[in-house]
């Protein structure tokens, strides 16, 4: 591995991410429908605060129960928009005849593999860090004397399980990007693959107790945790164990791209 | 500088590079010729180390393709039949890029890139967005592309295609210059080109090797000729 090459790529893809619209339109995109989305959250908790304080035998609703949501629906949006982010990974090289180029040049397929992720993800963090707007809002909105408190600890354990799962979900897409040449072939695939994995049930969702061992590979099993502030090392274990097993296919894909031109 | 010993290439059963023997010494401008599907390409792709052989061994100032393809891929500059370009970068961006793909020094970068805008004849190109660059501008991006790690080994695959012809009269020039101090290996379809350009000029016909003569040693009708004898013998 090579730090140097690993770089040259990361910097090559993080850029030209922004040569197009897409990261300008991705971005706008998921912000706007955040946006909402807090919007909407934030109206329907105060109403009901309201209500409750008419009556008083209507149970109180923590703030947290409303972020959990909140969060929780961030990470459907995610799934559905980070394919986006993948797709032209390693198709576009294919399709523009610039993997020759690639694998032509002193650099290692796993200094590739990494360069391309690190593209990824850089516009990834930067998507997420725009979205500490939210919880912000919320803090300042609590100063004002109203029962809104926030747990920060939350908020970081929910952020950190957040940008795992998008580190996940990424290696997942690159992959798929690896194998064709086609963005349209390769967002598909990465659809259904996220939308699999996301719908493999947690422990509860079970009759039998032969088919809830599959409960060990739900990705919400082990990412609900984080989002209540619990840090757990078997979800880290999981999602470490997720996340080398489709780096380390990409990595075998692209190796093998000599063998097969 | 190259020896290319016994080199071939196998899909399945067929055969596209079979038992391909030859030397290239060093600062010789070599010219392959054959009909399409001849092996050309195949050859220049186990050359560059993009292809690893099916059998035979490439050694290139005396490291083999294979084992030590790192090493090579660093001192060799390659144009594939499609110049590999972003069409999103601009031209300076663009080799710069190329230029830290390939090792070059840091400090090397622009003059390295400086240089190769010069001889390419891209100066008043250099800030354009590659998109929309017209096809002869494209192949000479794509030539720039690989000389601009200063190789010692030139694999051009039909470098002078798409270009009008002041151009093509450019461009062999540089190819022409480029052999005073390198090794170049092109392949080309224009068999006056080989007359122009190269030192030395090899026929590979169903990837197997037919002729091999000095440019000096042979009339220009004489190679016309000869490789037009090659391809009909191919279709009787």
């Amino acid at each position: 591995m090579s730090l140097s090459s690993v770089f040259t790529i990361w910097k090559k893809e993080f850029k030209s991410y922004f040569n197009t619209l897409l990261a300008y339109v991705c971005l706008g995109t998921f912000l706007m429908f955040m946006g909402i989305i807090f919007g909407v959250f934030l109206f329907q908790y105060m109403q009901y605060t309201q209500q409750q304080a008419m009556s008083p035998n209507i149970q109180t609703i923590s703030i947290e129960v409303v972020i959990e949501g909140f969060y929780n629906l961030m990470h459907v949006i995610l799934l559905l928009i980070l394919p986006l982010f993948t797709m032209k990974l390693f198709s576009e090289e294919g399709k523009n005849k610039t993997m020759v180029l690639l694998l032509t040049s002193p650099i290692k397929a796993i200094d590739l593999v990494l360069g391309k992720f690190l593209g990824a993800f850089s516009l990834y963090s930067l998507m997420l860090l725009s979205t500490l707007i939210f919880p912000l809002f919320l803090s300042f909105f609590a100063a004002e004397g109203t029962n809104i408190g926030l747990d920060w600890s939350v908020v970081a354990s929910t952020y950190l399980g957040i940008y795992i799962v998008g580190a996940c979900y990424i290696a997942v897409g690159l992959f798929w990007s690896s194998i064709t040449d086609n963005q349209f072939v390769a967002v598909t695939l990465t659809l259904l693959c996220n939308l699999g994995i996301y719908f493999i049930p947690g422990s509860d969702g079970y009759t039998s107790e032969s088919l809830a061992l599959l409960s060990h590979f739900s990705l919400n099993e082990h990412f609900s945790g984080f989002l209540k502030g619990i840090f757990d090392v078997k979800a880290l274990v999981y999602f470490f164990s997720f996340f080398l097993f489709w780096m380390l296919l990409s990595y075998k894909s692209i190796q093998s791209r000599h063998w097969r031109s | 500088m190259i020896i290319v010993d016994q080199l071939t290439k196998k899909y399945g059963n067929f055969s596209a590079v079979d038992a391909l023997s030859f030397e290239v010494p060093k600062g010789q401008v070599l010219g392959l010729l054959g009909p399409n599907g001849a092996g050309k390409s195949t050859t220049m792709k186990m050359l560059t180390a993009f292809l690893p052989p099916s059998a035979g061994s490439v050694s290139i100032a005396g490291s083999d393709v294979v084992a030590e393809h790192l090493k090579i891929k660093k001192n060799v500059g390659f144009l594939p039949e499609d110049p590999p370009l972003y069409d999103d970068m601009r031209v300076t961006e663009y080799l710069s890029f190329v230029a830290e793909l390939k090792k070059v020094d840091k400090k090397n970068i622009r003059q390295n890139v400086k240089k190769v805008i010069e001889d390419c004849g891209l100066s008043d190109m250099q800030n354009r967005i590659i998109a929309t660059l017209s096809k002869g501008y494209r192949q000479r991006v794509g030539i720039a592309q690989a000389l601009v790690n200063n190789p010692d080994l030139v694999i051009l695959d039909e470098p002078t295609i798409g270009l009008d012809p002041a151009q093509i009269i450019e461009i062999r020039k540089l190819i022409q210059s480029l052999g005073k101090e390198r090794t170049v290996i092109l392949s080309t379809h224009i068999l006056p080109e080989v007359m122009v350009t190269c030192d030395r000029v090899i026929i590979i016909n169903k990837g197997k090797l037919v002729a091999d003569k000095m440019v000096s040693e042979i009339k220009e009708n004489d190679l016309e000729r000869e490789y037009l004898a090659i391809v009909a013998g191919e279709q009787v």
